[in-house]
């Protein structure tokens, strides 16, 4: 499929969005576990459709970060998130999956009995939860939304070259295909805001291509805002719009690529 | 666009809740026991009868153990609840087999009041108030029981009429055919969207929540549904033997259920038939075993213990070396036998000449 | 003032088996994360052992040591070569692998113990009765309360203070000390088994011996799970606290109801209190999902 093609197939799965709201903006996020301060203060908001990675040492609560934005880890009731201008803070986790913030994860969890397709399908969960009971009733729609979402799960096997092994059993796949999975499920929720923890780590050099060239489509087909964990530096620059640097839980500073790369200090800067 | 004929689009076009290959394997099983049942005598028939009756509760808890994970003790309650309340809205004049139904509803029912404050939290919480709601049930049972009826238990007055031999014909087909309809509803929960999303529940109840899925709800529905099809099933056990009793449904019953799913397999349809089957027919069996052990003949108190120790036996040599069951042994064998048939067809052995 | 007295003596009597058992328990939980369905097996097989080697001429006291070894033994045999190989499979597997235990160690009692009960007298407490606020007490029902609450507090403070002690209980929550060394996991895995079924035996035996022991009794222990319910899953002051709570809850319902309720309302209370503080007093805060 060639790149013009992969991009407009790309940009149908996603509904137009017609807010001016910032799809994900974080106030004061404070997240403690026990006496242990785990975030501090986290604050920043982002841009449609903008690609923002997190930075920072291990322990710096990178990943904390995302859980809190996700639910999965409580915050401080003085912490605030929105989405799409909505304040999610007080929601459990899944309201904020069917509210359209999608997850990718560092160790990615699948069925791992089930084929990738099956896997890929779980990601749709959100475009039909609410309607279980009425589709009881109501054969046909059933049938033109399983079909509906089986094309979907077509068009991101092709885009990520899995097509041929859509029916194998996950965990026969080997871990860097695994995260590109989990990538693609991501998006099969046809996410506003998605959040990736360290979407190339341990892949090999070819491995972190295919996730780059997988982001790149993603930054270009202007659908989705990425708020993106990562370690690999050279991969930050070529694909962030903006870096935000943590360091003990505490955000540093947010800027440009270049700028932000900058101002780390050099034991930082070596993880490329 | 996306190549149109790849050889894998096949299985796409297959129904996805009501795939013909196990529509066709659930008519056919439902065909072949009611023949098998009508060659049998009226002892044997009535063996089969109670161990498809047994089917449907181990279906059911295949559904909520293996597919959605969620272990749960209580199944011998909801079974008391079932049988029980039918006895108690004939009592007040309901009929079969609308007391069959009100029975239905009211283990599902008790499944919500248990479900709703364990399922919140991890699986485990669900193993204790199962726990706890064992005891409750068999404690109001029991209480009802001797108030209204005495040591003996109930007997109910036979609802399909006619001679002993038409009249368990008529069994073998109303229970074969309830069964037929629940293993048809269970396989399609088990596959499709709902078991995808019951399996990641299981597998990954943490972070099920990013995809939107709400695992507190999603759980409470399989442990209802387990509980309404356990309630049918003791419904229709009350009114097939026609006595009703406490002892049937101790924490001893909960556990041969657990050996049915677990041999036969966890998160599988055919593999919950034929565990139950299998454990079903088994007490047929131990006297005769115990006879090779022990010919100075046996009490049936050493058979009730040999067979609490061969049921305890049999789950853990199964959860042990063959966790998902016979289900899995015979996958892994039909895995086997197909992977040798496509290498033997990619590498084709060269002919040996002399 | 009667009734009080009694109601308290019941309560510490009652609690201090059900605090052996639950503490116990959240061993259990806290290393292998399982609920142990077998407990009230371990409760009562050291006992049964003891009073049948008492019976045929044994001293107490050995009998006690290798009632409480075997106990331990099984418990340790049952970790290593079943528990352990249900780890990073389904969570469903191990709680079902120790209803299976239980069920296979009831048919083995039933068969070698039958169905009789057994008391056990021990050496060196007098076999007399006090009189309480004009209540009657035996002597050694007094002496088992306490000292099976004494046992438990000691046994919490040494595993809350010491090293060997914190060691037993960060082994199953600390990711750290799982990746230092296999073997060194298993071995602290085996000893809170060990340590879970002695404690549970030492209820049984106290047990025993203020009343009898039969194969019924197994169901008592399983009563520790409304307390642990209370205190918190994994926490051992809550084991403490939930036990004697429970306790009263058992004293009070056979002064006011009768014996025959204890089990149903000790239940319901479990079903009220996971409705309404899940985590227990003490327990660890879960994230209560929706």
């Amino acid at each position: 499929m060639n790149e013009a093609r992969a991009l407009q197939a790309f940009r149908g799965l996603f509904p137009a969005t017609e807010t001016t709201a910032p799809p994900l903006a974080a106030r004061g996020l404070t997240v403690r576990f026990g006496g242990l301060v785990a975030l501090s203060d986290v604050t920043f908001t982002m841009h449609r459709n903008e690609m923002m990675s997190i930075i920072g040492q291990n322990g710096a609560g990178k990943s904390t970060t995302l859980n809190a934005i996700s639910g999965l880890v409580r915050s401080t009731p003085s912490s605030s998130v929105e989405l799409d201008g909505t304040d999610i803070s007080g929601q459990r986790a899944w309201r904020r999956g069917t509210a359209g913030l999608g997850r990718g994860f560092q160790d990615p969890p699948f069925i791992e009995d089930l084929s990738v397709r099956d896997n890929l399908l779980v990601g749709a969960h959100r475009l039909f939860e609410g309607s279980m009971l009425s589709r009881l009733f109501k054969p046909r729609a059933l049938r033109a939304e399983e079909e509906l979402l089986r094309e979907r799960a077509e068009l991101l096997l092709e885009l990520i070259g899995l097509r041929d092994r859509a029916d194998e059993p996950t965990g026969e796949l080997p871990y860097g295909l695994r995260k590109l999975v989990d990538i693609a499920r991501s998006l099969m929720g046809a996410p506003s805001v998605l959040l990736l923890d360290e979407p190339t780590s341990g892949l090999d050099k070819s491995e972190q291509d295919v996730v780059k060239n997988l982001l790149l489509l993603i930054r270009k087909s202007e659908r989705v805002t990425v708020l993106m964990v990562e370690h690999h530096m050279s991969l930050v620059q070529e694909v962030s719009d903006r870096v935000l640097v943590l360091d003990a839980g505490t955000v540093v500073t947010i800027a440009a690529p270049e700028v932000a790369l900058d101002e780390l200090p050099a034991d930082v800067k070596e993880n490329s | 666009m996306p190549t149109k004929h790849s050889s894998r689009r096949e299985s796409r076009t297959e129904h996805p809740f009501f795939p013909a290959r196990r529509m066709i394997g659930i008519g056919v099983f439902a065909v072949v026991a009611i023949l098998i049942g009508l060659g049998l005598n009226l002892s044997w028939q009535a063996s089969l009868l109670f161990a498809l009756l047994a089917c449907m509760g181990s279906v059911s808890l295949t559904l909520l153990m293996g597919t959605a994970g969620q272990f749960s003790i209580a199944n011998a309650g909801l079974l008391a609840v079932g049988a029980f309340s039918s006895v108690w809205f004939i009592s007040i004049g309901i009929p079969f087999p609308a007391d069959v139904l009100l029975a239905l509803a009211a283990a599902g029912l008790v499944g919500l009041i248990v479900g709703v404050p364990a399922l919140r939290l991890r699986g485990l919480y669900l193993a204790i108030a199962t726990l706890a709601a064992h005891f409750i049930i068999y404690f109001v049972v029991q209480q009802y029981q001797v108030r209204a009826a005495g040591p003996a238990g109930f007997v109910l007055p036979m609802v399909v009429p006619g001679k002993l031999a038409q009249a368990q014909a008529v069994w073998l087909v109303i229970i074969v055919v309830v069964l037929a309809v629940i293993l048809v509803l269970v396989g399609a929960l088990m596959s499709g969207r709902t078991g995808r999303t019951w399996k990641m529940i299981r597998d990954h109840e943490e972070v099920v929540a990013v995809f939107g899925i709400n695992a507190t709800r999603w759980k409470l529905g399989a442990f209802v549904i387990s509980s309404m099809i356990l309630g049918l099933q003791g419904g229709l056990m009350a009114h097939f033997s026609g006595l009703v009793s406490t002892e049937g449904f101790d924490l001893h019953v909960a556990i041969i259920y657990l050996a049915m799913v677990v041999v036969g397999g966890l998160g599988s349809l055919p593999g919950a038939v034929i565990g139950a089957l299998l454990i079903s027919l088994m007490p047929d069996i131990i006297p005769a075993l115990i006879r090779l052990v022990s010919p100075a003949g046996s009490s049936p108190v050493l058979g009730a213990n040999i067979s609490t120790i061969i049921y305890g036996a049999l789950i853990l040599v199964f959860v042990v070396f063959a966790p998902k069951g016979i289900a899995g042994i015979v996958r892994r064998a039909s895995d086997a036998v197909s992977r040798r048939r496509e290498s033997r067809a990619a590498s084709p052995t060269p002919t040996t000449g002399a | 003032m009667t009734t009080f007295v009694v109601f308290l003596m019941s309560t510490l009597s009652l609690g201090g088996t059900l605090t052996l058992i639950a503490l116990g328990l959240v061993l259990i939980m806290r290393a292998t994360g399982v609920f142990n369905f077998a407990q009230g097996q371990f409760m009562i097989l050291p006992a049964l052992i003891t009073a049948q080697l008492s019976m045929h001429g044994w001293p107490f006291w050995v009998s006690l040591a290798l009632g409480l070894i075997f106990g331990a033994g099984i418990a340790a045999l049952f970790y290593r070569f079943v528990l352990e190989r249900t780890v990073g499979i389904n969570h469903i597997y191990p709680v079902i692998a120790t209803l299976a235990f239980a069920s296979v160690l009831d048919g083995v009692m039933g068969i070698v113990f039958g169905t009789q009960s057994y008391s056990l007298t021990i050496p060196g407490v007098p076999d007399t009765t006090v009189t309480l606020a004009g209540a009657q007490f035996t002597v050694i029902s007094i002496v088992m309360a306490v000292g099976s609450l004494l046992l438990a507090v000691i046994v919490a403070a040494v595993l809350r203070y010491t090293r060997v002690g914190t060691r037993v209980l960060s082994a199953g929550q600390d990711p750290l000390l799982a990746s230092l060394s296999a073997v060194n996991v298993r071995r602290v895995f085996l000893i809170s088994w060990a340590i879970a079924a002695v404690l549970a035996g030492l209820a049984g035996v106290a047990y025993a011996s203020t009343t009898v022991i039969n194969p019924t009794v197994v169901s008592m222990a399983l009563l520790a799970a409304p307390a642990m319910v209370i205190g918190g899953l994994d926490s051992i002051e809550g084991a403490l606290v939930g036990g004697i709570a429970i306790g009263a809850v058992q004293a009070a319902t056979a002064t006011f109801l009768g014996g025959e309720y204890i089990d149903v309302v000790s239940y319901v209370i479990l079903l009220v209190a996971l409705q309404l503080f899940p985590n227990g007093i003490f327990g660890t805060k879960q994230i209560v999902r929706a």
